[in-house]
């Protein structure tokens, strides 16, 4: 569970980081964070973004509500980090 | 087009029409509907109960069991797909949240949106008479 929430953690600082890196403040709130990803996802064509983005928010929820089966947990950890991956990449990518 | 790809497609029409005249939880329901209808059309093509939440979670495992055979995935893309569709279903059934930081903005819904309607077209190719899926 601690380790989903760190996957969370890192996720938002990428996707924070993207967002400092296109010069505009962000307020860290899930709504600029949403507007971001839709945004990599249509720049990029990349449909895995906002199922990736959703994993990661369900993960986040696991940890307040444990509602999580353990299947559902392993499943959204691997969507979870694919998202990071990608995210990085991006990142990378928008800072070159 | 089968009779359940149909019934999806409809719902999905009415759900566009709904959340253009603004009624995020009408719209919710119907996405959600949309993608229940298409996931029971695998699920009676193969003979699988998909009635209770559970039976559905157990198909999408089916299908991302299926999946796993067919070609290298980096992960279980049914599953991540069916994560979208339920936060429809979420939205739909949920008077007051618990945590509000969990409702989706208005990027969120057309994110969504456009999820679920791929999930969609994907379990066509599952449900249709020419599938391999067994």
């Amino acid at each position: 569970m601690a380790g989903a929430e760190m996957l969370w953690g890192a996720s938002v600082h990428v996707i924070n980081a993207i967002k400092h890196l296109s010069g505009t403040r962000h307020s860290g709130n899930n709504r600029d964070r949403e507007l971001i990803v839709e945004y990599l996802s249509d720049q990029y064509g990349n449909g895995d973004l906002p199922r990736g983005f959703e994993a990661i928010s369900l993960l986040h929820n696991h940890f307040y509500t444990g509602r999580l089966s353990d299947e559902e947990l392993s499943g959204y950890l691997a969507t979870g980090i694919d998202f990071l991956n990608r995210m990085l990449e991006l990142a990378e990518r928008e800072s070159a | 087009m089968t009779e359940h790809a149909l019934k999806a497609q409809d719902l999905l029409d009415s759900a566009d029409r709904v959340f253009d005249a603004g009624d995020v939880r009408e719209g919710s329901r119907l996405m959600w509907e949309a993608a229940r209808t298409a996931i029971g059309a695998v699920a009676a093509k193969h003979g699988w109960p998909c009635e209770s939440l559970d039976e559905i979670k157990q198909v999408i495992y089916r299908l991302d069991g299926i999946e796993k055979g067919r070609k290298c995935t980096e992960y279980p893309k049914h599953l991540a797909h069916f994560g979208v569709a339920d936060k429809f279903r979420e939205h739909a059934e949920t008077d007051e949240w618990e945590y509000p930081e969990f409702q989706w903005s208005d990027a969120g819904f057309r994110m969504g949106r456009k999820s679920v309607k791929e999930y969609i077209a994907l379990l066509s190719e599952y449900a249709g008479p020419e599938s391999n899926a067994r």
